[in-house]
């Protein structure tokens, strides 16, 4: 087996967000709308004669999970979360709410839409969006009866039936998911790392639109629940992504079933992906029949390439083929140096007594 | 402490409870003086007087409660020849200062509770267990020294003078199994003399209930001494008794007392007599001698070891230390405060100034292992430390010091050249199990790894990497700190280089190597496991240096690993190792 993880190291370094580039144009972004709806919203309220709502914000998704890539497209993004002090009850149209959002943030960059699950806020250069924020609006727990966050669904002129309060537990989500390898931290590195290799094969191997890709949040629940560190030296903790991530890709392939479609009346392949907090629903679940078995052959599509890398004496082959599943970020070196069989006869030590 | 207005309150209180009535005798002579009442209550149908005495930093400390007159209610468990009823150890309490007056209500109930217990004999046993308070409260009780291991059954022993009398001062006495015991105790060089007497240690059966001698009476006669003696001695075959009391001609000397305690342990006090007829006093007709209670100082090994938590079973254990450093010399101290009483140590150093505030004895001078040895023979009774002050490679190659008479080896060396060397020779030569320890620079951790040479995992497997390359990595696996970084710092020149590392971090590392060995030691820890302890890295991380992944594992998960350092292609402990 060669020895591939420094390359994998080097391409993980290649598609995180870097901390102090991107994260930080992010961050900077995400301050000036937080100040934008603080100064703005007042007048917002006032002009529909409704009481002032101050938001609370907390940062949500990838960003905070530390598990967000570069776009191939560039167009970096970052979920904020806003949250009200108003009841569901208070204000049964989620919409309206959205929409005093929207309307405090008018004239902020050129482009600002209301989606279904959220407000998102587009930053483009040449017509072409470099960044976006999507704002998930809240009603916030402190306000609601049984003390759970609700995020506002629904579009302008959506049908009634599409606008909704739905139960919604991110920062759950971000705990239970840290909570695994919170005393572990080389799990931990892995855990993301390993993440953020799915999440830029996907990027290389599915279209950008639509629901034929899984989601991100997807692939990051699977981990959760799929993920076991890997490494060459247990002791020492140093990392085996490749098998990390190879028995991860096994794992999901292991939850592939076959399911009867009762409208095409055929037997078609699915997988479910239940989320861990509320409202529990399957990640998978747009995802037409078609488009999972896609998906699977996908899958073992890298499972192969993983297992070729693993059994490639070469690292420059072994590299070859993991650029071919992760695209051209995937650092080829150019000739393997020798495998050193003996190591040097005096090294420095940390021991003292 | 109490304010005059605080005291009445309290008397009131005591009233209300209707423990006590006819309140009596009211005392209170300012916040700086002990103040006093009196009362009376009845105490298993028998009205006796009480008087409760509440020292001057009540309710700090719990109130006194005395009898007037002591036998009031007959000879009974707990009550002082002053009336004090000992109705509770003030030890592990917590009293509510915001409500003395519910704190002398409490002594009350609890003195009359023990009370009325005596006199329904239901606390007979406590005569037992109490015993030797009762005996040193005896009218012109004398004293001596115990260093006698209490016998499980009856025996001679010897009495040692161990220095004369002087003036008025009677001679200091010790009860000894032989000179040897007490030369242990003193720490006395080998060869030592002094004047010894014969003596008689008679052990009572367990279950044995006696009554202590009143101390408002005549101290025994020889004839009481031999009715209280007589389970013992019926305890014996003739043919022992005769043995033990037959063939004695001394018109004086000593006789001590074991008695098995209900409670566990035992009880040991003494009588000396003078004046017989020749005969042991023990026997029927051993005359009249004049006798005289004698209360035992307890320092025996077997009294003293578990007072300070360390286990008695573990004394006969010899220990090989290797290294008498900051971690070696506490290793040291606290195998020997862990009961572990047989010590060599080797370390071919000689103290410096430099280590003086991360070593155990400070500022010492002189060679680091016979130093040690001397410092634990003065620190520590019954230890059996020798010293080899060389190196353990030299040591071991001339025959000065030989591994297999050892049960453990702990080596806490912090070179990890020499303690590979010595993890090979274990192995090969069969010889004890080992516990390595060792730090690593700024506080970020330390470590402990016990080898045991029949099962796979050693100090090797640590330095065999599991990854492909080379067969020996120069890396310890275990380590905190990332390889390849130099760490000696030199605060004056290249002779003066030493690792930064703290007192702290010694002792605790030390005291994880303890345990270990301890574990090792008493089978409770039979596998070949490594545990760490992890420090906090700021002090590490602001020197430049960088950390190796497996400081980012918690303390908790790393302990859990155990055995995970065992590899199975080390050159030292797998099949491939050279027999």
């Amino acid at each position: 087996m060669a020895d591939v993880q420094k390359h994998l190291e080097a391409f993980n370094s290649k598609i995180r967000l870097g901390r102090f580039k991107e994260e930080q144009t992010l961050r900077d972004k995400r301050d000036i709308i937080r100040n934008k709806l603080l100064v703005n919203l007042p007048a917002v309220f006032a002009k529909y004669n409704e009481p002032n709502l101050v938001p609370r914000f907390r940062d949500q998704g990838s960003y905070e999970m530390k598990t967000g890539i570069r776009p191939l497209n560039g167009d970096f993004d970052i979920d904020q979360g806003v949250y009200f002090d108003v009841s569901t009850t208070d204000y049964p149209d989620p919409v309206k709410l959205k929409e005093r959002v929207d309307e405090a943030l008018v004239g902020h960059t050129n482009k600002v839409r209301v989606r279904r699950p959220c407000v998102t806020v587009f930053y483009q250069r040449d017509g072409e969006s470099v960044y976006h924020v999507d704002l998930a609006v809240y009603s916030a727990g402190s306000a609601n009866r049984d003390g759970k966050d609700y995020l506002a669904m629904g579009r302008l002129g959506s049908a009634d039936e599409h606008r909704f309060w739905q139960v919604s537990d991110p920062e759950g989500l971000a705990e239970e998911i840290y909570r695994r390898f919170e005393e572990d931290e080389p799990a931990r590195h892995q855990f993301r790392r390993v993440i953020r290799y799915l999440k830029r094969w996907r990027a290389v191997n599915f279209p950008q639109d639509g629901s034929g890709a899984p989601r991100g949040i997807a692939l990051t629940v699977d981990a959760h629940y799929g993920f076991d560190p890997a490494y060459t030296d247990r002791v020492a903790k140093t990392p085996d992504d490749l098998r990390a991530l190879r028995s991860l890709v096994v794992a999901v392939l292991a939850r592939f079933t076959d399911v009867y479609d009762s409208d095409s009346k055929t037997w078609v392949r699915r997988v479910r992906t239940t989320l861990p907090v509320e409202p529990r629903s399957d990640l998978y679940e747009k995802m037409t029949g078609t488009q999972a078995t896609t998906y699977e052959e996908k899958l073992k599509g890298l499972r192969d390439a993983l297992d070729s890398a693993i059994g490639e004496v070469d690292p420059v082959e072994a590299c070859k083929t993991l650029r071919r599943v992760f695209g051209d970020d995937f650092p080829v070196p150019e000739k393997a140096a020798t495998a050193q069989r003996v190591g040097p006869a005096v090294a420095s030590s940390a021991s003292a007594a | 402490m109490l304010t005059e207005p605080e005291f009445k309150v309290v008397t009131e209180e005591a009233v209300a409870s209707g423990l006590l009535r006819g309140l009596r005798d009211v005392l209170w002579f300012g916040t700086r003086a002990p103040a006093s009442f009196r009362g009376t209550a009845t105490v298993a149908g028998i009205d006796v007087e009480i008087e409760v005495l509440l020292p001057i930093s009540f309710p700090l400390q719990i109130p006194l409660v005395l009898l007037t007159r002591w036998d009031a209610v007959g000879f009974v468990p707990h009550v002082g020849p002053d009336g004090h009823v000992c109705y509770q150890s003030a030890e592990g309490l917590v009293l509510d200062r915001q409500r003395p007056g519910a704190v002398v209500v409490w002594a009350l109930e609890r003195s009359i509770y023990v009370l009325e217990r005596g006199v329904a004999r239901e606390n007979a046993a406590d005569f037992v267990d109490e015993f030797e308070v009762s005996w040193y409260r005896l009218p012109g009780v004398r004293w001596i020294t115990n260093v006698l291991d209490p016998p499980a059954a009856s025996r001679d022993v010897c009495v040692v003078e161990v220095t004369p009398a002087t003036g008025s001062a009677p001679p200091h006495r010790a009860i000894a199994g032989s000179i040897n015991d007490v030369a242990g105790y003193f720490g006395w060089d080998a060869g030592t003399t002094r004047p010894t007497t014969r003596a008689t240690c008679l052990v009572f059966p367990s279950g044995t209930l006696v009554v202590p001698p009143r101390h408002d009476a005549p101290f025994w006669t020889a004839e009481e001494l031999r009715a209280f003696a007589r389970p013992a001695l019926e305890a014996m075959t003739p043919k022992r008794r005769h043995a033990l009391v037959g063939n004695h001609f001394h018109r004086s000397g000593t006789v001590a007392f074991v008695i098995p305690r209900p409670s566990g342990g035992v009880v040991v006090f003494a009588v000396d007599y003078e004046g017989g007829n020749g005969r042991h006093p023990l026997q029927d007709n051993g005359g009249d001698p004049v006798l005289h209670p004698v209360s035992v100082s307890r320092v025996e090994r077997t009294y003293l070891v578990p007072r300070g938590g360390g286990s008695a079973d573990l004394s006969g254990k010899r220990v090989l230390l290797v290294g008498c450093g900051a971690v070696g010399g506490h290793v040291a101290h606290e195998l020997v405060r862990a009961g572990i009483l047989g010590l060599t140590l080797v370390d071919p150093d000689t103290f410096s100034a430099d280590n003086t505030f991360r070593h155990v004895l400070g500022r010492a001078f002189g060679p680091k292992a016979s130093t040690l040895r001397n410092n634990l023979r003065a620190s520590y009774p019954y230890v059996r430390a020798e010293a080899v002050d060389e190196k353990i490679e030299v040591a071991v190659e001339a025959g000065t010091v030989d591994l297999r008479s050892f049960d453990l080896v702990v080596v806490a060396v912090g070179a990890p050249t020499v303690e590979l060397w010595l993890n090979e020779l274990l192995r090969r030569s069969g010889g004890p199990p080992a516990v390595f320890t060792w730090l690593e620079p700024y506080g970020i951790g330390g470590h402990a790894l016990l080898m045991r040479p029949c099962i796979p995992g050693c100090f090797e497997c640590l330095f065999t990497s599991p990854a492909p390359g080379p067969d020996t990595v120069l890396v310890n696996r275990a380590s905190f700190a990332a390889p390849g970084q130099w760490f000696g710092r030199a605060l004056s020149g290249c002779g003066t280089l030493h690792t930064p590392f703290g007192s702290l971090d010694a002792s605790r590392t030390a005291g994880l190597a303890v345990r270990l060995a301890l574990d090792a030691l008493t089978g409770r820890e039979t596998k070949g496991v490594l545990r760490s302890w992890k420090g906090p890295s700021q002090d590490f991380l602001d020197a430049g240096f960088e950390l190796a992944p497996r400081h980012g594992v918690s303390e908790e998960a790393l302990n859990r690993e155990g055995s995970l350092h065992v590899a199975s292609d080390c050159r030292a402990c797998s099949e491939r190792a050279p027999l």
